[in-house]
């Protein structure tokens, strides 16, 4: 048996026996310390159960709106830019400030649609959804402009397609879409003929003729790829990756420190290492482990749950992990779905497009899943430990037989997914342990493996059905166990 | 499929062994699943026959995936199943030339929105945007959550005693019992429940909180005892009960016995269509401050209707209506949602505000305002149509009902609409409907967009696609001999002036390639088992004028500084329809300046009293008129000025003007002239005129799964002369995919038990996403016409509403796809296709062998688990 990630067999003897957790974290901080706009933010006293946009309205940044406060609509979508303990790049997450914790941005860089630019001086985003008619009642804009402006900053040169996928998380009730598309597809690489690093530095021809718009726009321009310039764009400002907001250098050296915080309503835990993680589920089993919270506010907002104990789990690398091994992927279970939609194109580039197949149905999955805001903040384990009926990703892992690793300061448990879901919502992790990561065999040769989703609509909603199926032929096209 | 993620036990026991590629495998695993997803038509969620034909279609799709790999016999393999439905990269074309014909300085050229900047950067604001004020508390509502009950005890004693929690404020706090009821036109509704409540939702009192999470906090623990009452949800129900509202309406036209005496044909249908909740981005929201002299009070209500808002606050506050301000900057959109229902919650927060002295704030909650503000009416229809053997229709009977809910609030005016667009653009010469409102307990259904006339135009299509399909002549064909021509009378007796629908047809068939087309699709079709395609072609012509005579009037107040720049007030409200742009073109074109000096500050009741609420896609030509009477009268004034400095910018202008001691400041007003029908009677002009479109849709399916996809959508709009084209593309193309929304993906469903509303946001209410647009989505302005007889500023036609039909050209298009789906099967038999067309309702309308053996019927006595109103 492989080794799990990040915690070796006999760490959990190592493990020092204490007994509470106000003794466990006796020497714990109980700072937040961030960015906002750009400008380091330092709070020690906050209400625990405020989320991250409350905070940001109740500080006057009132351009993020309040929608529906389930993650649903986007109109709260700002962007927290942090260091992914996955890729260990820098990350600029649009995330629904609506659902996340505020605990949740200590050593990241929070971005609002007001960091970016104002009316004197709109970002070119801004500037681009204005003037094309992409804002009519405007109370979607903010968190549509933060979306592209996610997407700009992770890919300064997106494809067509992925400018047309960008806003899987966002709702709009006034325009059709149609000129919001058409403002964002001005920045695609085939039209912005900035920045991309293949054009050579600098050369935005915005600057020829004394900035008088995009070379792409006038018959002088390059003639290689026929553009169609669907609204006047004659002043629109280039797109400069090189002058947006930096992600501040004090948050790369930014010293991820176990925090505790709270009242006695509600306390917040921000471990940031498995070893204490573990601590404070076999203290407090009923602690309320917190990746993503999209589920976990729903529940507290709209069905009044109320969760004394909170632990946040997104700050600890060692759940945030993936290996290739020969025979299977081992997931952290706590890794992002956007990471995780990543991790599964680079499996099926490793082990092929027959033995790839699990990875390729997860992706397929994740690509109809929530909307983009909800993915880089959700995680596997959130989805496992909810055991929601309509995950779209359980099934998967149930029909590939992928064995999820729990573990606790008792040491691990290997529990294959057929055995792992016992009722609705409920499931046979053992109260002291954690969903640590997840091993995901490909598929072996005369295998065959899909999965399928219908909804009443296809970009972030619930499914009425989601399927895996996985057939292993044998001798003579015989279906095998 | 079950309350866990379970394996299809039985499919994988006896998989097991057998030889795959073998239609007794596929056969058996079939069977298999059969019994292990064997759901009551009960179940939990609802759906059962749908939910189960996917189990089967998904194993039937990876069956032939996985054969397709592997080396069979071809007649084992059923290729056309396999792949899903995957969008293009989303492309349009407008035509940006439209209005060059009749452009002026400002007025007929495109410009963008003019707070498109503000918003875009965050600084606009909205009504929870304004700062906190001194002392505020946050207002939560105590809701019913019964759907009909007694109200047998109201304890708030335990939420009192929450730390936070200041106060509770119900009926027994207002002036008097008077004061407790609101609605218009029939004063029907209380602000706060008294002794019983008539549906879930309904507002017993309000918690204050010194922060919204103690408010919640303290609602949670507020305890309500209640003795159940009998409910009625949907109409069929109320039907059965008799349970209508007192208004009835009807419009008889010509002679409907004689003329299906006559009638070659005579084809009868029931058809139905579901409502739709707003989903405005910002919900319901208020901040109320008492100010501390003589019972004065400033209300930010987002609302349509600041001056109903006005009124019943005075109401609830025991002042006099000139104590109260209700104003309003802007609203994250309204749709009809906030022209009356925001009225409850100014109420409630202006009563709680005025009891306590404090100002109070309340933003809803996605949920609360669902449950507390209402929706489109939910309509059926029962009619009857003669028709000739050509097609031509010569009598049209119907009995219309709309779900009102529990209380009438705008009902009956939506009910009269429905009956007045019941022809949708077809001349029949004897017409007898009529339309009754039923009473239930469900939430006030409103105004939305369109208000009752997208549902009689959807009556007129219904009968349309039946009567094509029982005579077997295309769609296109009926529409095409049926429509009215140019000097036409309506049903309603008004004379078609100005009438470019016939015209306007014919260019989107040829522009958009329909026929040619048309015969692809029946190619693809032929080729395709499992993926169909549909099309259709639908026109549309919609009644501008409020349907009450006394609303259409307008006001304006138009000041110029000194320093040249000029603030305009009118009664209009900007809720993302770019009425203050159209406005501010408007006033700058009269007074000759550039448009930045014009300049809208909000809509507040006292600058410009006695308005009516925004609405009827009227409030261009009603406003705009009142403020271009304003601009003339100072016009008037300056007129010396502008002989004595010729081309001087208004700051000398108005400059030269004041010191001389000119007034340069002006009320202007407009009133619709003409206009004033008479019901029962069936006399006088009911509309000033019509806005009218046509627009062509090509959909595609996926019958295995009821997937689909909107593959292309031509529109052209007569609005007239535009006065801004930018605008008028952006109503078209939102209305539209609003109503394609309506159409399909969004549906409002009760849960039965409990008779509370199931949808109660995004995750399981669907509004179209970014990727449900028409893959190729065109969009034009009728131009080369002359518009003689229309009268309105400028010549342009009001354009909020009239696009919203539009949007089932999908929906035919769909039940086009269908009935090719349905023949692939041999079944031929007309469809009657309820709307929303959901993907569970494509799937079950198909007759495949697949969804066939899935059907689950109800046991004696067996329900469904959600219920559609």
């Amino acid at each position: 048996m492989a080794p799990g990630i990040g915690i070796h067999e006999d760490s959990a003897a190592a493990v020092e026996k204490v007994t509470s957790l106000a003794q466990l974290t006796e020497d714990w901080d109980d700072t937040l310390r961030f960015y906002v706009n750009g400008t380091k933010v330092t709070v020690d006293t906050v209400n625990p159960e405020v989320t991250l946009l409350e905070y940001l309205r109740g500080i006057g940044l009132t351009g993020t709106k309040l929608g529906c406060a389930e993650g649903g609509c986007g109109a709260c979508t700002v962007v927290v830019s942090h260091i992914n303990p996955t890729t260990k790049k820098i990350y600029h997450a649009s995330v629904n400030a609506c659902l996340a914790p505020l605990v949740s941005v200590d050593g990241k860089h929070v971005i609002t649609v007001e960091g970016i630019g104002n009316v004197k001086d709109p970002h070119p985003i801004q500037e681009r959804i204005a003037v094309g008619n992409g804002s009519q009642c405007g109370f979607c804009t903010p968190g549509i402009i933060m979306s592209l402006y996610a997407l700009l900053r992770n890919d300064p040169s997106p494809s067509e397609h992925d400018v047309e996928e960008a806003f899987d998380g966002n709702l709009c009730r006034c325009t059709g879409y149609r000129p919001i598309l058409d403002a964002a597809q001005s920045f695609n690489k085939n039209n912005s003929c900035g920045m991309a690093s293949s054009n050579g530095g600098s050369g935005c021809c915005m600057e020829k003729n004394g900035g008088g718009g995009c070379c792409k726009g006038s018959s002088a321009g390059n003639q290689d790829e026929k553009v169609e310039i669907k609204f006047p764009q004659p002043d629109f400002k280039p797109y400069n990756p090189d002058t947006q907001l930096i992600f501040p250098a004090a948050l790369r050296k930014h010293e991820f420190r176990p925090l505790v915080l709270g009242n006695k309503r509600k306390k917040w835990y921000r471990p940031v290492t498995l070893e204490q993680l573990l601590q404070i589920k076999s203290i407090h089993p009923e602690a309320k482990l917190i990746g993503g919270s999209s589920e976990t506010q729903i529940e507290i907002k709209f069905k009044a749950m109320r969760y004394a104990c909170s632990v946040y789990l997104g700050d600890i690398p060692e759940l945030r992990q993936f290996e290739f091994h020969d025979d299977y992927l081992e997931v952290g279970a706590n890794v992002s779905l956007t990471d995780l939609e990543n991790i599964c194109a680079l499996a099926v580039e490793r082990y092929g497009s027959a033995a790839g197949q699990p990875f390729a149905a997860i992706k397929k999955q994740l690509h109809y899943f929530a909307g983009r805001q909800i993915r880089n903040v959700a995680s596997p384990a959130g989805n496992l430990a909810t055991a929601s009926p309509i995950s779209d990703l359980n099934p998967i892992l149930v029909s590939t037989n992928t064995t999820l690793i729990a573990k606790s300061v008792g040491g691990d448990k290997h529990i294959p997914m057929t055995e792992f879901f016992l009722g609705y919502r409920k499931t046979a992790l053992p109260p002291d342990s954690i969903i640590a990561s997840l091993r995901i065999p490909i598929a072996q040769k005369g295998e065959y493996m899909r999965a399928y989703k219908q909804a009443k609509r296809k970009d972030d909603d619930i499914a009425i059905v989601n399927a895996a199926l996985r057939v292993s032929l044998g001798d003579q096209r015989r279906p095998q166990l | 499929m079950a309350a866990l993620t379970v394996s299809a036990q039985n499919a994988e026991a006896f998989l097991v062994g057998q030889k795959f590629p073998s239609p007794a495998t596929l056969e058996g695993v079939m069977n298999a699943l059969e019994q292990d997803f064997n759901l009551p038509f009960g179940v939990p969620g609802g759906m059962a026959t749908y939910r189960k034909s996917l189990a089967l279609g998904f194993f039937y799709r990876f069956y032939h995936d996985v054969l397709s790999g592997l080396q069979v016999k071809s007649s084992d393999l059923d290729p056309d199943v396999i792949a899903e439905i995957e969008r293009a990269i989303s492309s349009g074309k407008q035509d940006n030339e439209a209005s060059v014909a009749y452009q002026q300085k400002i007025l007929g050229k495109a410009s963008p929105h003019v707070a498109a900047l503000k918003q875009a950067t965050g600084q606009a604001q909205y009504t929870d945007d304004i700062p906190v004020q001194q002392n505020e508390l946050f207002g939560c509502m105590v809701l019913s959550t019964k759907a009909h009950a007694k109200i047998l005890s109201v304890d708030v004693s335990a939420a009192l005693d929450i730390p936070g929690v200041v106060d509770y404020v119900d009926h027994n706090d207002l002036p008097n019992a008077a004061a407790n009821w609101w609605g218009a036109p029939v004063c029907d509704e209380k602000f706060f429940a008294v002794d019983e409540v008539n549906t879930a939702g309904q507002p017993i009192g309000v918690i204050l909180g010194i922060t919204a999470k103690q408010a919640e906090e303290g609602m949670r623990a507020v305890k309500v005892e209640y003795e159940d009452l009998p409910v009625i949800l949907t109409m069929e129900e109320a039907i059965e009960a008799e349970s209508f509202f007192e208004h009835y309406r009807y419009i008889v036209d010509g002679d409907t016995e004689a003329a299906f005496k006559e009638a070659d044909h005579i084809f009868t249908g029931v058809s139905r269509m579901g409502g739709q909740e707003h989903f405005y981005l910002e919900t319901q929201a208020c901040v109320a401050i008492p100010k501390p002299e003589d019972g004065e009070m400033e209300v930010w209500s987002g609302t349509q209707n600041p001056t109903e808002t006005q009124t019943y606050i005075a109401k609830v506050t025991g002042a006099a209506a000139n104590k109260v301000v209700s104003r309003v900057k802007r609203l994250g959109g309204g749709f009809g949602g906030k022209e009356t229902r925001s009225v409850q919650l100014a109420g409630i927060c202006a009563a709680a505000a005025h009891k306590t002295r404090r100002p109070v704030r309340c933003m809803l909650n996605r949920d609360e305002d669902i449950l507390t503000s209402g929706q489109r009416h939910p309509f059926l229809g029962k009619w009857k149509v003669g028709v000739t053997k050509e097609g031509k229709i010569v009598a049209l009977d119907a009995d219309v009902y709309a779900n009102g809910g529990h209380t009438q609030d705008l009902s009956g005016a939506v009910v009269e609409r429905s009956l007045s667009h019941i022809d949708g653009v077809y001349h029949i010469p004897n017409v007898n409907v009529r339309g009754r409102i039923c009473k239930t307990n469900t939430v006030s259904n409103t105004a939305f967009r369109g208000f009752g006339g997208p549902q009689g135009l959807f009556f007129a299509e219904c009968y349309i696609s039946e009567i094509a399909d029982h005579l077997n002549i295309p769609a296109e064909e009926i529409r095409a001999i049926n429509m009215y021509q140019p000097g036409d009378k309506t049903h309603f007796n008004q004379i078609l002036k100005d009438w470019y629908v016939p015209l306007m047809y014919k260019q989107v068939l040829e522009e958009s390639n329909y026929m040619e087309r048309r015969k692809a699709v029946e190619e693809y079709n032929k080729q395709h088992k499992w993926s169909k395609r549909g099309m259709a072609i639908v026109p549309t012509k919609f009644g501008i004028s409020f349907t009450a005579l006394f609303l259409n009037q307008a006001g304006a107040l138009v000041h110029i500084y000194h320093d040249g720049s000029v603030l305009v007030a009118h009664g209009g409200v900007e809720m993302g329809q770019g009425l203050h742009t159209k406005m501010t073109m408007i006033a700058a074109e009269a007074l000759q300046i550039p448009q930045e000096d014009v300049y809208i500050s909000e809509t507040a009741t006292n600058t410009v009293a006695n308005t009516s609420s925004t609405a009827a896609s009227a409030s261009s030509d009603l406003n705009g008129y009142a403020i271009f009477n304003a601009c003339e009268q100072i016009n008037e004034r300056l007129k010396p000025y502008r002989e004595k400095f010729p081309g001087a910018p208004m700051s000398k202008l108005a400059h030269a003007a004041y010191f001389d001691r000119v007034n340069l400041s002006a009320n202007g007003y407009y009133r619709t002239p003409d206009i004033g029908y008479v019901w029962g009677e069936n006399s006088g002009q009911m509309f000033f005129y019509f806005t009218q479109g046509v627009t062509a849709s090509e959909v595609q399916i996926d019958t295995l799964t009821g997937d689909w996809t909107p593959l292309r959508s031509d529109i052209k709009m007569d609005v007239g002369r535009t006065i801004n084209p930018s605008i008028d593309y952006g109503q078209i193309e939102g209305a539209y995919v609003q109503g394609q929304g309506l159409f399909t993906t969004e549906e409002s469903l009760w849960h039965r038990a409990s008779g509370q509303i199931f949808t109660r946001g995004p995750g399981n209410y669907k509004i179209p996403g970014f990727r449900d647009i028409p893959q190729i989505f065109n969009v034009s302005l009728l131009k080369d016409v002359e518009w003689e007889n229309l009268r309105t500023i400028q010549r342009s036609r009001g354009i909020g509403e009239p696009p919203l039909f539009m949007g089932s050209a999908v929906f035919f298009a769909i039940r086009d796809a269908l009935k090719h789906a349905r023949k692939e099967w041999g079944v031929t038999d007309v469809l009657s296709l309820v709307s929303p067309a959901t993907p569970e309702r494509i799937r079950v309308s198909c007759a495949d062998p697949i969804v066939e053996r899935a059907r689950v019927q109800p046991k004696e006595g067996e329900k469904s688990f959600f219920v559609a109103i």
